[in-house]
């Protein structure tokens, strides 16, 4: 019995398929232009996102210690700051080596001794999340023997410095991305459910005879949401097939760009498997929700032949 | 014995507030023939629909075997729609399918298995005189093949009743006394047949039990009857 039912539904899910070519190429271009922008959009997002935390990973905070500490407490200090919940890495830096790193960064300084040094002993400390900056400068200018702390914490503080703008930009990020994600979602399942109704208007008259013999809901449902997995995965794959490969070009744009570093930081093509399942599964989800909603639509209704 | 289709005091009442039908009560034993008879727009229609819950009733209870039609959910709707077949004027055939399809998609729709429906397709339309036809589509047969074919959907189900709502209404005489024969058939099998007309000439032909509705009321209810004189067609 079941796998009649299965075997039905297959038939005439095949049999639509094949019947209603025009009505098929139609939802399988909306969906795919649909899951395109929707896929551009994530795509972004995500490049954003590595963008920003790289940006983040890039705010260092330096403590510098005042010449009487003894090296071995810098150390420790280094160590314990190390172990903090807000602090993502932190390395003690001795002044021999801020010395060096100076050297590289302002050659008119070269000419300075190991005598001369003006640096004292240091930790280098990168904050887990930007968001938690302005708190660990704070912490860190509490520490004992500290004599400066760089960003200051009236920087880090500050509502217009370039801490602040991480912060925002991260912000915005996130939350843009999420809303935008959900709105071209919605608009998605509305404009595929409207597709749907077109097929389902398409055949209105098979769904009256399947109600007037006494099908049950299942039966007169499965094989539309079966169609409408089909659309929805044909249509993701035509938007993988656009977006993988532009993706792809764009990243090799940017790195030729810019062969010293990148400009705008773009996702490893390593992530364009895992993004192309998802949006595979994405447009799926999408014809077959678009479906089911369409078609419990019409199941309410008075059973009626429609000329 | 209980009756197979009890209707208790019903009245419908359309959302535009036209009243179909109006205190009906009404038996039809299992195995009966009987024809509702009365002019276009008196309740003809509206009271088959009650019989395949296409419509329900705005007071009173539909008993269709036993169940309380309105009371019922989808799927015991559904269920009581397998006992049920109808044919109708316009014959309501899927363009798209040929005359095999048809009858194959309406059995495949309620889970009859393939090898069960192969057996039975082929033996509906051959019942009908059309399994030379089984090939061609609808448009591609004349109005009476098009309700034979109807009737050999209904055949392909076998339901317990068959009600048929003005099936002659598009058809010549010749083709009109052929779907009459195998109404006839039908019930002689022991299948409850109603069939809605305003056509005296097959009612008096039959001469069955004969049912005239007359703006949502019964009129008159007899055995053997013909077309009652004063009740008029249109």
């Amino acid at each position: 019995m079941i796998w009649d039912a299965i075997d039905f539904i297959c038939r005439e899910t095949a049999l639509q398929l094949k019947r209603e070519r025009l009505i098929a190429i139609a939802t399988v271009s909306t969906v795919a232009v649909l899951l395109t922008v929707l896929g551009a959009i994530v795509l972004f997002h995500v490049d954003l996102r590595l963008w920003t935390k790289r940006a983040g990973d890039e705010l260092t905070v330096w403590v510098y210690f005042s010449g009487e500490v003894p090296r071995e407490q810098a150390q420790l200090e280094a160590a314990e700051v190390a172990t903090w919940r807000e602090v993502r890495a932190a390395r003690f830096v001795p002044k021999e080596e801020g010395l060096e790193e100076m050297r590289t960064w302002f050659p008119n300084t070269s000419a300075l001794t190991a005598q001369d040094n003006p640096l004292p002993d240091a930790v280098r400390v990168g904050a887990r999340d930007p968001e938690l900056l302005p708190a660990l400068v704070r912490k860190l200018e509490g520490l004992p023997g500290v004599k400066d702390v760089v960003p200051r914490s009236e920087l880090a503080e500050s509502t217009t410095g370039p801490i602040a703008w991480v912060i925002q930009a991260k912000r915005i990020v996130a939350w843009g991305g999420i809303a935008l994600g959900f709105l071209v979602s919605f608009a998605g399942v509305l404009i595929v459910n409207n597709t749907i109704r077109l097929a389902l208007h398409a055949r209105r008259r098979d769904i009256y005879i399947m109600q007037l013999v006494g099908a049950a809901h299942g039966a007169i449902t499965a094989p539309f949401l079966l169609e409408g997995a089909i659309h929805g995965l044909l249509g993701a794959a035509l938007a993988c097939c656009v977006l993988v490969p532009t993706h792809m070009y764009l990243r090799s744009l940017v790195e030729r760009a810019a062969p010293l570093g990148p400009l705008f930081f773009l996702a490893p093509d390593g992530i364009l498997l895992p993004f192309g399942l998802y949006l595979l599964l994405a447009g799926m989800v999408l014809g077959a929700l678009g479906s089911a909603l369409s078609v419990r639509r019409f199941l309410r209704r008075r059973i009626e032949w429609e000329g | 014995m209980e009756p197979c289709i009890d209707l208790r005091n019903v009245t419908v009442v359309y959302p535009n507030g036209v009243q179909a039908l109006s205190g009906i009560n009404l038996t039809v034993d299992a195995g009966e023939f009987a024809f509702v008879v009365g002019p276009t727009g008196h309740g003809k229609s509206t009271l088959l629909k009650l019989l395949y819950a296409a419509e329900f009733p705005t007071e009173g209870q539909v008993l269709f075997l036993g169940q309380d039609v309105a009371r019922l959910s989808s799927l015991p709707i559904a269920r009581l729609r397998r006992r049920v077949g109808v044919v109708f004027q316009d014959f309501r055939l899927l363009a798209q399918r040929t005359a095999w399809e048809n009858v194959a998609f309406a059995l495949h729709a309620i889970g009859v298995p393939y090898r069960a429906a192969l057996r039975r397709v082929p033996r509906a339309l051959d019942e009908v005189g059309l399994l030379d036809k089984a090939d061609r589509f609808p448009p591609q047969l004349s109005a009476g093949e098009q309700q034979r074919l109807a009737l050999a959907r209904v055949l392909g189900l076998d339901p317990a009743v068959v009600l048929a709502d003005e099936p002659t209404g598009n058809l010549d005489p010749r083709s009109s006394d052929r779907v009459i024969d195998l109404l006839t058939k039908i019930n002689e099998r022991g299948t409850t047949v109603m069939v809605a007309t305003h056509d005296p000439t097959i009612v008096n032909r039959l001469r069955r039990r004969v049912i005239a509705l007359r703006e949502g009321r019964i009129v008159s209810d007899e055995q053997e009857a013909g077309y009652p004189h004063d009740l008029g067609r249109d």
